[in-house]
Formats: C-alpha cells, structure tokens, sequence
C-alpha cells in the first residue's frame, strides 16, 4: 500500500490511543461503587491494542516505541490544533468586549 | 528511573489529578487533585532533562504551549470578568486582559515560523482518530448500562447521611 494511504491511517490509530489511554486514565482514577466500568475498560483496552498494533506494524518499529511515538506525535498535533482554537476563542473576545453596557438581568 | 518513565508518569498523573478533581466534594479524593496536578507539573518540567526523542520533542511542545496559555488564559479570565455581559464594564481590566492576548498572540505567531501546514493535517487526523476512541468509548457505556438492568430501589438514608443533607441545604439556604 502507498505511504499516503497509510500516513492518515497511522495518525488516526495514534488518536485512537491517545483516546485509550486517556480514557483509561480516567477510569482507574474514577473507580468507585456505583461505577459499572469493566466494559468500557476492557473495550478500550482492546482499540487502544489493536491500534497499537496497527502503528506498530505499519512503521515497523517495536511496539514500546510505537506507543510512546504515537502518543508524543498525537498530543504534538493537538497542541498545534489548539492555536485554530484560540483563534476562534479571541473572536468570541473580540465580540463580547464591543458589546455595550448592557448587562444580562435573568428573565422571570 | 529513567527520564521518559519520569515524563509518561508526570503526565499520565496530571490525568489522575484532573480526574480526581472533577469528581467532586462527594468523593475524599477530590481534595488530592489541585496538589497532584502540581506535582505532575514539577516533575514533568524539574526532573526531565536528559529526555532522548520522541519525548523531547514533546516536551519543547509543551513548553511553547504553556508560553502563550498562560497569559491567554489569564488575559481571557480578566476580559469575561469585565466585559459587559453580567456586569458593567471595566476599561481598565478589559485592556490589560487584551495586552495579555496580543502578548500570547505574538508569541504564537513567533513560534509559528517553525509551525507547516502539515501539523495542522495531522492535528485534523488525530481529531477523528479521537472521535473515533470516544464514540467506542460512548458505545461501551450504552451497553455497560443495557446489561446491567434495572438495580433495586436504593435504600433510605443512614441517620448520619440525613444529617450530612440536612447541614448542606441549611448551610445552603442559610446564604440566601
């Protein structure tokens, strides 16, 4: 298979582990008695594996290395992506600053 | 313990920390998350010099980022607090709210010689592999909750729980 058909599918895979691991994360650090987690954690362990695995034999390289390329590259990328949102939050700035004086009073 | 695990685990407790903190006053371990965030940040910042790639990279990233959020977040904060949407308005506040934004704005755009396009591809990739995670994640949850069924009616409170809700809505109503 070509390396642009491939490229999105490794970076998609890389998502879908970010997503695993921070939704792990959450899960053992939210355990408590009413929680009914054992589905979730075991359906993200899978997707986050078989993504892992996916990475790990499109590039070739060990599957220790995929997953910390992977996670590095991911949380790069939304780092980057972040700027697209501020740039979207300063024109919601930019709107309520020229707004007049004119406070919300809550409606009866 | 080498750099990289100290960096992984730094950031997978900054996880912890703000999974502990959204859980709320109900759960004691709420009150852990403010201190182990900060801990997470200290060690990811304080103890990893000697990182190798890919985690160097990373951490050059995260380092940028918080150059300009910094101020972006605070100079936001002051501008909500002061525009005229709840309250009046403070021309003062406002202004230094928006010197911090054009100062975190020329730090971006700074850092942004080195930034391509291409990162910005990747960043939309990774968005819908994260999509992707969070609908099977959404989907899990769906069936958790279909296979469990309905659980017995709950069961009345204890004296000491009656009490608990007692001193929380006088305290509450109390106030107003």
């Amino acid at each position: 298979m070509s390396s642009e058909f491939l490229e999105p599918v490794v970076l998609i895979c890389s998502g879908i582990i970010l997503a695993s691991i921070l939704i792990l994360s959450h899960l053992f650090a939210s355990v408590n008695p009413y929680h009914r987690f054992l589905i979730p954690m075991f359906a993200m362990t899978v997707c986050g594996y078989a993504s892992l695995h996916s990475v790990s034999v499109i590039t070739g390289e060990p599957i220790v290395f995929s997953l910390r390329s992977s996670m590095s590259h991911s949380i790069e990328a939304m780092l980057y992506l972040m700027r697209a949102i501020i740039a979207v939050i300063t024109m919601g700035l930019l709107r309520i600053t020229l707004l007049t004086n004119r406070p919300v009073a809550p409606s009866s | 313990m080498s750099d990289g695990a100290i960096f992984w685990s730094s950031l997978i407790l900054i996880i912890f920390a703000f999974t502990f903190h959204r859980m709320g006053p109900s759960f004691v371990r709420s009150r852990y998350g403010a201190p182990l965030s900060l801990l997470g940040v200290s060690c990811l910042l304080l103890l990893t010099d000697g990182l190798g790639p890919p985690e160097s990279n990373l951490k050059a990233s995260i380092l940028e980022f918080l150059i300009w959020v910094i101020p972006f977040t605070f100079g936001s904060v002051m501008i909500l607090g002061s525009a005229p949407i709840y309250s009046q308005r403070n021309n003062q506040r406002i202004s230094i709210g928006w010197l911090l934004i054009a100062i975190s704005w020329a730090a971006i755009l700074s850092q942004t010689e080195k930034a391509e396009l291409s990162h910005f591809t990747y960043g939309i990739w990774i968005s819908i592999g994260l999509a992707i995670g969070l609908a099977l994640f959404f989907v899990a949850i769906s069936l958790s909750e279909r296979l469990s069924g309905i659980s017995n009616e709950s069961e009345p409170l204890s004296p000491s729980e009656r009490d608990l809700v007692e001193t929380i809505l006088i305290r509450r109503m109390g106030r107003n």
